[in-house]
This record gives C-alpha cells, structure tokens and sequence, in this order.
C-alpha cells in the first residue's frame, strides 16, 4: 500500500521536466497524476455530468500539459499531490461555474433523454476522395485503427465489433442492452465510447469526452469542420474494417438476430 | 451553439488570477517583487488558496490501487506531436516563419516578473528596425475560439507543437527575442504566405458578415490563390469569441511590453522639429481645431495637437515619456475605419475603429518612416499620408 506522498517525488521529476519529457514519461505522468487524484473525494465534481476520469484528463492537459515551460524558470514551481489536488479543485469550480445550472439527473430522467448517436449516417455515406491522397490517408487511419483497439480495454473493441460495425460483416448490430451481463457498467461504457449521448442537460459537443470523439480527434479530425467530413468517413469504415479483423473475442450469446429492432436502452 | 473549451470562465481565471505556482511561491517564502506581493496580501482568494495548501496536507492518506484507464487517444496524440516537435531540428536563429514559445516577460533589464500563468507563443514574420524586436503574430491551442481571421494550423506544419494550433492575426505583436524559450514549429514559405496573405486580407477587406457567425465551426477558404482553414465571423454580443479575443489581447501584453521596452531604450527622442514637422504635414490632411476645455481656458499639455474630420474622425498628437510621438484616433463615427501603418509596403500596423474600438493609439518612432493609410469599406487608401518623411537634400 503506498501513501500519497511516495508519489511527490517521481511526480516532482516529471514535473519539473515536463518541457524534455518523451513519450513514455508523459504516460508514467499521467499515471502518477490519476492516481493521485482518484485517491481524493472530490465534492467539486458533484453536479458536473462528466465522468470524473474526463475531468482528470481535461485537467492533464489544461493545467499540466498545457502550461509547460522549460526548467528552471522562476514560473515552473514545484508539486507535490496536496498541491496537485488543490489545483484540480480549483480546476473544477472553475468548469462548475461554466455551466450554471447544470445539475445531476436521476437515472430515470438521463435514460429518458438519452439518444442514440447516428454514427451510421458516416458508416453509409460514400466518401468524396478526389482531394484526398487516399493510399496514404487509409494507412494512416490504418494503423491508427490498429493502435487504438490493442491500447484500449477489451470491451471497446467488442462494442465495436457486434454493435457500431457489425452490418459491415452482414450481421445485425447487437443492441447495447445485451452486453448489459457481459460488459461491467455497460451503459456508461457505451456513452464512454460515443454510442450513446451522455446524460448531460446543456448544450455542447457530445463527442468531445467520448473515445470515438477523441480518436478522430487524435488523427487531427473534427466533426465541425466542413472538410473533414469525407475524412471523417473514411477513418470510422477503416476502424470497422479493423475491428472485425483484429477482435477475436466471442460473445456468450448469439441470438442478435432476434433483439436487433430491439433497441430500446 | 455548442460549448466551446476550454469554457472562458476557466480560461479567464487561469490568464487572470494569481496562477498556483505564484501561490506555491508566496507560501514557501521566496522573493517576489513588492507589488506582486502586496497583491497577493490584499486578495481574500489568493489566502485561501494558500491556505488550502497549509492545510490539507495528507501525506498519511493511503492511496487506494485505483486501476488507471488507457491513454485516451487524443491526449497520446497531443503527446506524440510535442515529442516531435522537440527532437524536430529548428533553425537556431530567428527566422521568419517560426513559431517560438515565451514562458517569461523578459524585458532589457531582465526578467519583469509578471505571473504567466500559461506560456504565449507567437509567429515570427519579419524584424522590426528595432534590434531584436519582430513583427509577428499571437499564435495559441483553443481553436475551438477561431474566428474567420485565425488560421488553423494542420497536418502540413507539422512538426508542430500542439501549444501552436491557430494564428490570430487579428492581434499583431512585437516580440523582444530574448523572450523567447523554445521554437515550437517552422512553417513553410509557402505557409508564411498564406499567413500574410490572410493577414492583408484582414486589413483591406470590408467587414465579415456576423450573419455568418457559427462559433466552434471550422472552415475552408480561398484567399488568393491560398487555401486556408479558419473559423467563421464573429458574431452579436453573445459570440464568446469577443471575450475570447478581449482576455487574449490583454494577455499579449506580456509580449508587448518588453518589445516596447526594447523599442523605447533604443530609439531616439524626437526632436521639437521632428514633432512640429508631423504636426504640420497632419494640419495639410485634416482641420486642426481646439478643443472645447482648451477654449474655456483649462490648462493644457504642452506640445499637444488637435485634428478632425467633422462628425468622423478625431486625431491628437502628443509626445510620450519615452520620446516617440503618439498619434491618437478617436472613431465619431458609426462607419468604421481601419488604420494601417506601413514601412514602404509592408505593414506594420493595423487597427479596426469602430462601436467596439473607437480608439486606437500609434506610437510612432521619428527614426523609421512610415505611411499612415486610413480608408473605410469603400475606399481603403482614403487617406495616405507619408509620416517622417526625410527632407529632401539631408
């Protein structure tokens, strides 16, 4: 069992080297700054409708990525996990008092509100490519598709498998609520992934947290802009594609079939 | 309207309170200058942050094995591009085209000890006659706020540090380059003329269209024979890109000052000719007249000047601490104007008058001669007046 302040001194070397860290240092950063965070109750967070995980990611790059500077100048002050604790307290009043009146839902009133997110509409539109230098694009994606599904947790890749991308091997999509024995949480996964709005009572961009939100994001892709539409397309057939190559992984139950008009949850 | 992020109330109160490592610094004893510290002393929020690190220390807590989540893809991608960046080889001298990093106000005489509580970043575009001082351009990561004169930077500048995601180029900046910390990207000549080009577009053409405005929307435009990815117009009050572009201009200051700093101990005073001489080719430009205090017998400033264009434009010429001329222009106007200052073609100055600005000040340095345009949507040279011109056969 560790104790909160083992971890100030690796989280001060990082720290103050933030401005020569590779890539691997900014992981074991990012690790000690998680934990650190989860071991506190954070009252702050009441209220936010956004997974206290996001808010500790929003925080890492805002607060802790964000303001690098190189070491040594006056401005970059130690840390220690107290510190880093007060500063993400202060990070969510601040997010708290930039949504006025948002307040917790009951799960009843979130599940009535909740909305399926049409990432079909992408899958089935045939992307325009005459400005695209297709080949490398694809490989791009390609590997990026790769890389995503070995470096997150199991259940991502079968939700995409037998759900998002399942029409793409001539099945009927799995509805969500019959992962609900198979994935622990399976609700909030599926909203964690984007197959589902999130609970939220404010207006916003209901991708931003998500992970398929943020791995478009990672390959400099964004729902807003108007060019990025066709590229957008062609990254969510490439992760399909990949999907049903790379993820094994069977599931208990077979008889989609049956619920796949179903989709009620 | 979707939410932009980071939200303003966050971003204001990291730009404009005391940042956590200026309390860190205030609780563990160490030397601040005397303004700062007194600041702090007189601020209820900044003891209570302090005392929020007195008093919650828990070093006794035992952390919990709380499984840690992958690196969600985005953040492992923000990760990776600055690591590029970083083994990336730069030109080591300055040179057009690069978007260097500022972690410190430092001025001529050192260090000005402002609290910034984020690095700045800007786009070097060319020097200024003032050794060490460049032209350039305020360069920051929240494209969620681009407005349709902020230029997106994309996969072509890369390698590119993720602090470096959009150009604003509605908020020009001289920059002292012993700020500078680090070269974040070096864009491509080809790039840089985009740049300008975009930011010629932003002084001649008439005012965007606020019906256009879709903030958080990302577009794709010509400009010349450049394509560009911006945002959409501003639009009415309730557009969060105008606070956005207010907490970003004041916060440049902490790029301006030190140039200013330089510039100032630098040029040279402005003789009583030299004033005189701009107050009379501006009296061949516009009506001098005097001011209504001035008639009703107020005591004046000394070497002060008095110009208008009846019901539009108001000018005051004066001469600053430093010894530069300042030209002052005050809008009467609802019509805007826009004002630029040029060295031979190049300009090195601009500024919008209209409801929002109706004053804008020029400090002029007698030492570099320049071209005053002043024009409105239908005539954008309506004025162009040569300043410090040297006289013929000196």
């Amino acid at each position: 069992m560790a104790k909160l302040a083992d971890w100030d001194a690796p989280l001060q070397a990082l720290w103050q080297r933030r401005d020569d860290l590779d890539e691997r240092e900014w992981e074991q950063l990012y690790q000690i700054t998680f934990r650190i965070l989860r071991a506190y109750a954070f009252p702050e967070h009441q209220g936010l409708n956004l997974p206290l995980d996001d808010c500790i990611t929003d925080f890492f790059v805002q607060k802790v990525y964000e303001p690098t500077v190189r070491e040594g100048y006056s401005v970059n002050t130690p840390i220690h996990a107290n510190a880093l604790r007060c500063y993400f307290q202060r990070f969510l009043l601040d997010v708290q008092r930039a949504h006025p009146g948002r307040a917790s839902l009951d799960d009843a009133q979130a599940e009535r509100e909740m909305t399926a997110l049409s990432w079909q509409e992408f899958l089935d539109a045939e992307p325009d490519t005459t400005d695209l230098e297709e080949s490398f694009v694809g490989e791009r994606y390609q590997t990026a598709a790769r890389e995503f599904l070995e470096q997150q947790e199991s259940w991502v890749g079968l939700y995409l498998r037998y759900h998002l991308c399942a029409h793409y091997c001539g099945k009927n999509p799995v509805p969500l609520v019959r992962f609900r024995n198979h994935i622990p949480s399976y609700h909030q996964k599926a909203e964690k992934l984007g197959l589902k709005k999130r609970s939220d009572d404010e207006p916003g961009d209901p991708l931003r947290h998500t992970l398929l939100g943020r791995w478009l994001r990672s390959l400099d892709l964004t729902l807003t802009a108007d060019d990025d539409r066709d590229r957008i397309q062609i990254a969510l057939k490439i992760l399909c594609q990949q999907s049903l190559l790379w993820v094994k992984d069977e599931l208990p139950f077979t008889d989609a079939a049956d619920s796949a008009h179903s989709e009620k949850d | 309207m979707s939410m932009l992020w980071p939200p303003l109330t966050l971003l204001e109160n990291e730009l404009f309170t005391p940042s956590d490592g200026l309390i860190q610094r205030w609780r563990a004893g160490d030397e601040l200058p005397v303004d700062l510290k007194r600041a702090l002393e007189t601020d209820p929020e900044a003891y209570a942050r302090r005392d929020a690190l007195d008093t919650a220390v828990v070093d006794h807590a035992v952390l919990e094995e709380t499984p840690v989540p992958p690196l969600p893809p985005d953040l492992r991608a923000l990760i990776r591009q600055r690591v590029a960046a970083r083994t990336a080889v730069f030109s080591p001298i300055p040179k057009p085209g690069q978007i260097v990093r500022i972690d410190e106000a430092r001025g001529p005489q050192g260090a000005l000890h402002w609290d910034l509580s984020r690095p700045l970043a800007v786009l070097l575009n060319a020097p200024t006659e003032t050794p060490q001082v460049w032209y350039s351009w305020l360069v920051t990561a929240e494209a969620d706020y681009a407005s349709d004169w902020d230029l997106l930077l994309g996969a072509e500048d890369q390698p590119c540090d993720p602090l470096a995601r959009m150009i604003q180029l509605w908020n020009p900046v001289h920059v002292y380059l012993p700020s500078i910390s680090r070269v974040l990207a070096e864009l491509c000549p080809e790039r840089l003329a985009t740049v300008r080009a975009l930011a010629a577009a932003f002084v001649t053409e008439p005012p965007s269209d606020s019906a256009q405005a879709q903030p958080g929307r990302i577009v794709r435009r010509t400009v010349g024979d450049y394509a560009v990815r911006t945002g959409t117009p501003l639009g009415g009050a309730d557009d969060p890109r105008h606070r956005y572009q207010q907490l970003y201009h004041a916060y440049a200051e902490a790029v301006r000052e030190p140039a200013a700093q330089a510039a100032a101990q630098t040029a040279p005073s402005v003789n009583r000719g030299g004033l005189q001489s701009l107050a009379d080719t501006l009296s061949r430009w516009f009506e001098p007249y005097q001011p209504i205090a001035h008639a009703m017998g107020e005591t004046t400033m000394p070497e002060t000047w008095h110009y208008q264009i009846p019901d539009r434009l108001r000018l005051t010429l004066t001469r600053t601490a430093d010894e530069l001329a300042l030209l002052r222009l005050e809008i009467l106007s609802a019509e805007s104007l826009q004002v630029q200052v040029l060295d031979a073609d190049e300009i090195v100055q601009t500024a919008r008058l209209d409801h929002d600005q109706p004053v804008v000040e020029l400090r002029l340095d007698p030492a570099e001669p320049r071209v005053l345009l002043i024009g409105d949507a239908d005539q954008p040279e309506r004025y162009r007046i040569p300043l410090f011109m040297e006289e013929e056969g000196r």
